[in-house]
């Protein structure tokens, strides 16, 4: 089933650490080819920037050919119209085998988008039947929409495993165990039960998946949103059993995130259970029904702020500047790399307060636009 | 073969020290775990949260605490705040307490133009002090969060300096933003010509070439802006992707293919009559992009 080898995609990994851990000064430069030696495949890779243009473009193309199919051979049939994007998904398809078999493309952005694009149009083409079969029987009503949605995301995450199970793209794996657990949302009625459904899909998928820590950070944190009626759009007003069990879950299972993601060193799983006690710490007032006030940000952001200053201090005072392994310091530069991206791309969206001193009178009230403070800049009002 | 395997391997080849092996394999074996990540995120969201809800307090409640009670409060923040930065050794602790000062200046500020209007007319000037007070402060302790704020908050200056005259019209909006980029990319170059903190260099080239970018690709799309708004945009994609590959930045090759094709592909697309001829140089020049990129990729290879 697989395209590529277990040992070929080790090498490629092994071959990423090397680079990793010469970038972060724990290998000299003039060992590495010493140790490529050892890592040796015919696959064929790009950089990610590149990957991304080549996955862009690609996607551009496939979208831009099929829509000229339709014009230059005026197909306006739905049912043709939905044959020639499922002839579009065949072809599609064979030249992301033919691209992996022929020129070992490997995460070279072509054969992804080639990949996803057939699953994207076999998707349009049920969508597209679908609601001609609709059509010509009565006028598309909700239910039916309902079944469509239903139909994509169904396809969308038999797609999704397929690519992942094909040729490994694990962000195909995510968007399949997204959509498996959104499918009870179009096709079940009372709330409860399609929360409770959907969560019971993640919580399969949670152990199913367990050891990828992509897949089952995924389930985990999916499970967190369905579960949270204060994060998910599909609210439930009523506030019974379901309510207050969903309440007593959006704090078991960070906790239960944290110990196993502790015990296991899953990086992953450890960010979104820090992320889903942040969540729960935001809406709990919200689940209680207390009335926000304006210090609870300053109180949650003394209380983050301290318990950073106070776990890097603990973990600082141990044995080598680390306890039971974990250390505050930087190990790899990569981590260090991700922080100088965040700090650059954060000039796009830093908070702004400005003194828009013409419009505001001495007695007037002044606004921060938005709640938004700080960066003495000129989008915000006050 | 695993990584354990193989690190056993080169270990008894020789190929890496007894030390090497002892330092990766702690690492691959996660029996040394980073969370240096981790801790900057707790501390970047509490800063953020701690000046929002500052934000929310005093917009809320201003007229029961008082113009004193305020000021009062932001000043004491604001002074413990540097007093820690100045009196700590530089490290990640400093480095968000140095950007809640930062914010928390902003707010004053803002405040007391806002009940004041001691500049009046000539408020902008306060955005200009701060931006000037953020990079005195991101040179100082060496921190790129402040760098980038002390960028967008000179942008905000300069969008200000062009709300003011009379006539607002996208293109003196675009010339505010090209001179904007042009300083930007022209100081960061100027600075580390001089080794002046070198890093910063890349930050200020991917402020400054985006908002380049952004202008000329506004201006080449829209039907009555200026002719040269596209040769220039062609003549920056064409450096930015030389540059990019001579540098080994190939993101500034992401940004001068992407930019550059939609400026160039805008003026095409709108000569074109019909969707036929639209969708078929959709197709042909997209596979010119590939082709081209294809030819760099296998000639760069995995090279970040």
């Amino acid at each position: 089933m697989r395209r590529y080898s277990r040992e070929a995609e080790e090498t490629v990994q092994a071959q990423d650490l090397i680079w990793e851990w010469m970038r972060s000064g724990l290998l000299e430069k003039e060992q590495i080819p010493r140790l490529s030696e050892d890592l040796q495949t015919d696959l064929r890779r790009t950089n990610n920037f590149l990957r991304l243009v080549l996955f862009l473009f690609t996607a551009i193309i496939i979208g831009a050919s099929v829509l000229l199919l339709i014009d230059i051979l005026h197909i306006t049939e739905d049912r043709a119209r939905a044959m020639a994007c499922v002839g579009a998904a065949a072809l599609c398809f064979g030249l992301a085998e033919c691209l992996v078999a022929k020129f070992r493309a490997y995460r070279f952005g072509v054969e992804e988008a080639l990949g996803v694009g057939a699953v994207v149009l076999v998707i349009a083409a049920v969508a597209q039947m679908m609601s001609n079969a609709n059509i010509d029987s009565v006028l598309m009503s909700n239910a039916n929409i309902d079944s469509v949605l239903a139909m994509a995301l169904a396809l969308g995450a038999i797609g999704g495993l397929l690519l992942y199970l094909r040729f490994g793209f694990v962000y195909a794996g995510v968007i399949a165990i997204a959509c498996a657990a959104m499918i009870p949302f179009p096709l079940v009625h009372p709330v409860v039960v399609r929360h409770l459904l959907a969560a019971a899909i993640l919580l399969v998928s949670f152990v199913v998946v367990r050891g990828n820590d992509l897949f089952q950070a995924t389930a985990w944190v999916g499970l967190y949103v369905v579960l949270n009626l204060h994060i998910f759009p599909d609210a439930v007003n009523d506030r019974g059993w379901f309510y207050w069990t969903t309440y007593v879950m959006i704090w078991l299972l960070p906790i239960l995130g944290l110990r196993l993601s502790l015990r296991s060193r899953d990086r992953l799983l450890m960010d979104v259970s820090g992320a889903m006690v942040i969540a729960t710490l935001a809406t709990n007032k919200l689940y209680l029904g207390l009335q926000p006030q304006t210090w609870d940000p300053i109180l949650f952001g003394l209380f983050l702020m301290i318990a950073a200053v106070w776990i890097r201090r603990w973990l600082s005072s141990g044995t080598s500047g680390a306890r039971f392994g974990f250390t505050p310091a930087r190990i790899l530069n990569r981590d260090s790399r991700l922080m100088t991206v965040v700090s650059t791309a954060s000039a796009a969206f830093q908070p702004q307060a400005s003194p828009s001193a013409p419009a505001v009178t001495e007695t007037a009230k002044p606004q921060f636009a938005g709640g938004r403070s700080g960066g003495a800049g000129a989008s915000g009002e006050f | 073969m695993s990584t354990v395997a193989l690190l056993q391997k080169w270990r008894d080849s020789g190929a890496i020290s007894a030390d090497q092996f002892d330092t990766l394999i702690a690492i691959v074996r996660k029996e040394r775990f980073s969370v240096f990540v981790e801790l900057n995120v707790l501390l970047y969201v509490g800063v953020l949260s701690l000046a929002a809800g500052v934000g929310w307090t005093i917009n809320t409640y201003f007229a029961d605490l008082g113009d004193a009670a305020i000021l009062i409060g932001l000043t004491a923040l604001l002074m413990s705040s540097l007093y820690y930065c100045f009196s700590h050794k530089p490290g990640m602790v400093v480095d968000y307490i140095l950007y809640l000062a930062c914010l928390t200046l902003a707010a004053e500020l803002a405040y007391i133009e806002a009940r004041f209007e001691v500049l009046s007319d000539h408020w902008d000037y306060y955005v200009l002090l701060s931006a000037f007070v953020y990079f005195f402060f991101a040179y100082r302790f060496d921190n790129r969060l402040v760098l980038s704020l002390a960028l967008s908050t000179l942008a905000a200056w300069f969008g200000v300096k062009i709300s003011r005259f009379d006539l607002i019209s996208s293109d003196s909006l675009r010339a505010a933003a090209i001179g904007y980029g042009l300083i930007v990319s022209g100081g960061g170059l100027l600075l580390a010509h001089h080794g002046i903190k070198k890093h910063y260099l890349e930050t200020y080239l991917h402020v400054g070439a985006n908002v380049l970018f952004m202008a000329l690709v506004s201006g080449a799309i829209e039907r009555n802006a200026n002719w040269m708004y596209l040769p220039g945009l062609v003549v920056l994609a064409v450096v930015s992707i030389r540059a990019g590959l001579h540098f080994r930045r190939f993101v500034f090759v992401v940004y001068g293919t992407i930019y550059g094709y939609i400026g160039v592909s805008g003026e095409i697309l709108r000569r074109l009559g019909t969707d036929t001829a639209a969708l078929s140089y959709i197709v042909v020049s997209s596979t010119i992009v590939i082709l081209a990129i294809v030819m760099l990729a296998r000639r760069f290879g995995r090279e970040e």
